[in-house]
């Protein structure tokens, strides 16, 4: 009987672990600027640690593009996702992200790589040269940079090379006279071991990426990631998270903030961006 | 029950020769099982992990046209006779290859007994600790089937011609000690029953051919003997006569 009474024990014990099912996982979509395993190694252990803070496990995803992550991100199919700028600015329109977070005190500016032992010392020096960019709607690599060489009449050729890495690669290789990037990869990379590129042009600063989530996602898991976002600078551990994906501390963001690029007009990007 | 020294010979050295061949040829029939299935274990785990650091950015992006066209790729290779992809969760991301082999479950090592027609190997995708992805893949071993089977045939065929020509050489070695000892005991058989012995004449620089040239020797020696006591017999006959013929001399005188 006592036998009995232990197994029944145990039953009612294993049985809400067997009625309830495990949390959806959270879908963070990142912005591919790097190659996918590249940032899944740095974007992993924030992943891990939402997961754990939020008792629900939160998937690191990205795309193999700039333009598939767009139509990814359009589609709706990452619950949380770090996207560029100009992204955020259209994609708050829709499907209607909502940001939560960005870098504090953090301007992006685009910047223009040539080789290392290049003579060019002015953007002017690029004309009629073939230049990398990571993706038409690549904000600070792309359009900033192209917004410029557009107002000095400077002729060129784009060549579209995927991501950062293989904008600074392409440079410092000689396929391409010189390529748009942004500085925080471009620092990433010469950590990694890149030689022989140097910033030629940086272009004035603007709102920088976005942590935004997706509309569905309810008010409470929203503020509750945010928070997470947020007090991540005030830990070792999280100052620890913030380094390994090259971010500063990070302040709670509103959609007002990305004003400054809603400014700058987006017929140049919208005719670059819409084939 | 008199046993030949050739019948000895032959029987001796044809044991020693089979156990010898026996123990030599199951130490190298184990030696190539085990490291054919080592290697192949070790081939499959390479490719397996070259191919999931290879997929890595095509999973990782889900970038699923480029990861079928990797996998289709993978599954032309010579020897492979499937690849298959899946996520974290067990969804299958592609696969192509055999399709009797890719509908088998899992398993990635081996059992006793004859190596199988096909051994998988599966890598994951892990980044920072947490696991993306699987790649499978499965190796076609039909091949170094047939050809470790080829080269069994031809190590018994070996060792078989290697047993036949020993026998051989040993019948032969048998003969010849036992027809150069055969003279010898006729030599000294008619030596012994008091017989004028003939002299063998081995031409042989070794044991047999020494044996041989000192029973000459010995039936020279007992030849030269027996003509000197032949002599002095004779004398000594000669001398009785003499002395005979004498004392009847004096007799008679």
């Amino acid at each position: 009987m006592n036998v009995f009474k232990g197994h029944l024990l145990v039953a009612l014990l294993i049985w809400p672990l067997l009625v309830y099912p495990q949390p959806e996982p959270l879908t963070f979509g990142i912005v591919p600027q790097q190659s996918s395993s590249r940032l899944a190694e740095k974007w992993t252990p924030l992943m891990s640690y939402l997961s754990e803070q939020l008792g629900r496990p939160v998937r690191f995803m990205t795309a193999p593009d700039i333009p598939t992550f767009e139509q990814r991100v359009l589609a709706g199919q990452y619950d949380i996702a770090y996207m560029n700028p100009y992204h955020y600015v259209e994609f708050s329109k829709v499907p209607g992200y909502r940001a939560i977070a960005r870098e504090q005190g953090k301007q992006i500016r685009g910047i223009v790589v040539v080789r290392e032992n290049d003579t060019a010392t002015q953007l002017s020096d690029l004309e009629g040269e073939t230049l990398a960019f990571p993706a038409p709607t690549a904000f600070a690599a792309t359009i900033l940079v192209r917004a410029e060489l557009e107002r000095l009449g400077v002729s060129y050729t784009p060549k579209y090379v995927s991501s950062h890495d293989s904008v600074y690669l392409s440079v410092a290789r000689g396929f391409v006279k010189a390529g748009g990037g942004i500085e925080r990869t471009f620092s990433s990379a010469l950590e990694s071991g890149l030689e022989g590129a140097r910033v030629l042009w940086r272009s004035p600063g603007y709102t920088p990426h976005a942590f935004a989530v997706h509309p569905d996602l309810s008010e409470g898991d929203k503020e509750k990631i945010a928070d997470i976002l947020v007090s991540l600078s005030e830990t070792e551990e999280g100052q620890g998270l913030l380094g390994g994906v090259t971010l500063k501390a990070l302040v709670s963001a509103s959609d007002s903030d990305w004003d400054d690029v809603r400014r700058l007009g987006l017929d140049f990007i919208e005719a670059e961006a819409t084939p | 029950m008199k046993i030949s020294l050739r019948t000895q010979a032959v029987l001796g050295i044809g044991l020693i020769e089979v156990g010898m061949l026996i123990l030599l040829l199951y130490s190298v029939f184990h030696f190539i099982d085990q490291s054919t299935r080592d290697e192949v274990e070790r081939r499959a785990q390479s490719i397996a992990r070259v191919f999931a650091a290879t997929a890595a950015d095509d999973v990782l992006s889900l970038d699923l046209a480029s990861l079928q066209s990797f996998v289709d790729e993978v599954a032309k290779t010579p020897g492979t006779s499937f690849a298959r992809v899946v996520d974290y969760e067990g969804h299958l991301l592609a696969e192509a290859g055999n399709p009797q082999h890719l509908t088998r479950d899992f398993k990635g090592s081996f059992d006793a007994g004859d190596l199988p027609n096909l051994f998988m190997a599966q890598a994951y995708i892990v980044k920072a600790g947490i696991h993306y992805g699987k790649i499978e893949i499965g190796l076609d071993l039909r091949s170094q089937k047939e050809n470790i089977l080829n080269l069994r045939h031809r190590s018994l065929v070996i060792a078989a011609l290697e047993v036949l020509m020993a026998a051989l050489f040993s019948i032969a070695a048998g003969y010849y000690l036992v027809r150069r000892l055969k003279k010898m005991t006729e030599v000294v058989e008619r030596a012994s029953s008091g017989g004028r012995a003939q002299k063998i004449n081995d031409a042989g620089h070794d044991e047999v051919g020494e044996l041989a040239r000192q029973i000459d020797l010995l039936n020279e020696r007992n030849q030269w003997e027996h003509s000197r006591s032949d002599l002095r017999i004779r004398n000594l006959e000669e001398l009785n006569r003499l002395l005979q013929k004498k004392l009847a001399e004096k007799r008679d005188f």
